[in-house]
């Protein structure tokens, strides 16, 4: 999952040349990013969506663990998201 | 007891088929489009973009290659990149900055496109662009953990893809 196809010759993807993340995350970031370029005015409408994303939980034994959201790596000073 | 037992078996067999024959894929539920259009389905997390909007053709940029759809493409399934889904209707033609994705073409001309976020091309601040792009470019240089790079370099590529398009749009 979080190791890129060794075999994969894609260079035009760059999600197969990374080997950090997986699919979800890598597209977690990708998304994040579009949102900051947003028009100002459409920023107040994002800002009310903030928390709708996935959510993961491993399941041990019939139990849910604790849900988090996906990891991603903060790439912007807190306040400027 | 044995001889019901023989008689009721094939009996409950058979509603046992008739009820799988009566279920279809999720595409085939849909109407049929008027002769050589393509109905999209375009969704997000949070909104229907479109809902089974007829149009002509719709050009995206997937991981095998930029390709254009129309009507009775052949079924396939493509990964979108960072990129601009371009919607052709007869009104005119629609371009959307989608954050990657998956398109869906299925086998009666319904296509069903999935994103995180989308955004219309005019709806995209371009100095906010340039600035972002300087910033994520710095965090490459910059950054001492693998993680962040990587973070910064899937940033970079849909800048410079959203750059692309907008000077592509502006010409």
């Amino acid at each position: 999952m979080s190791s890129a196809p060794e075999t994969s010759k894609h260079s035009a993807n760059l999600y197969v040349q990374i080997a950090n993340y997986s699919y979800l995350q890598y597209s977690s970031i990708a998304a994040r990013a579009l949102r900051r370029v947003a028009k100002t005015e459409l920023q107040a409408e994002i800002a009310k969506r903030e928390g709708l994303a996935v959510k993961y939980s491993k399941w041990d034994s019939g139990k849910a663990g604790v849900f988090a959201a996906i990891p991603i790596v903060e790439t912007r000073p807190k306040a400027d998201n | 007891m044995s001889f019901l037992a023989r008689t009721l078996k094939p009996a409950t067999a058979l509603a046992r088929v008739s009820r799988l024959s009566a279920r279809f894929y999720a595409s085939e539920a849909a109407a049929a489009p008027a002769a050589g259009k393509l109905v999209v389905n375009f969704a997000l997390p949070h909104a229907a973009v479109l809902k089974g909007t007829e149009v002509n053709q719709v050009d995206m940029s997937a991981v095998s290659g930029d390709l254009g759809i129309l009507a009775d493409h052949v079924p396939t399934i493509e990964q979108l990149k960072p990129g601009v889904i371009d919607i052709i209707a007869d009104s005119g033609s629609t371009k959307y900055f989608v954050s990657g994705g998956f398109a869906i073409m299925n086998p009666n001309s319904v296509l069903n496109i999935n994103a995180i976020e989308a955004f219309k091309l005019e709806d995209i601040d371009p100095q906010a662009v340039a600035a972002n792009l300087a910033e994520s470019q710095r965090l490459a240089s910059s950054a001492k953990d693998e993680a962040t790079k990587e973070a910064a370099a899937i940033e970079i590529e849909l800048y410079e893809a959203i750059q692309t398009a907008l000077s592509a749009k502006s010409k």
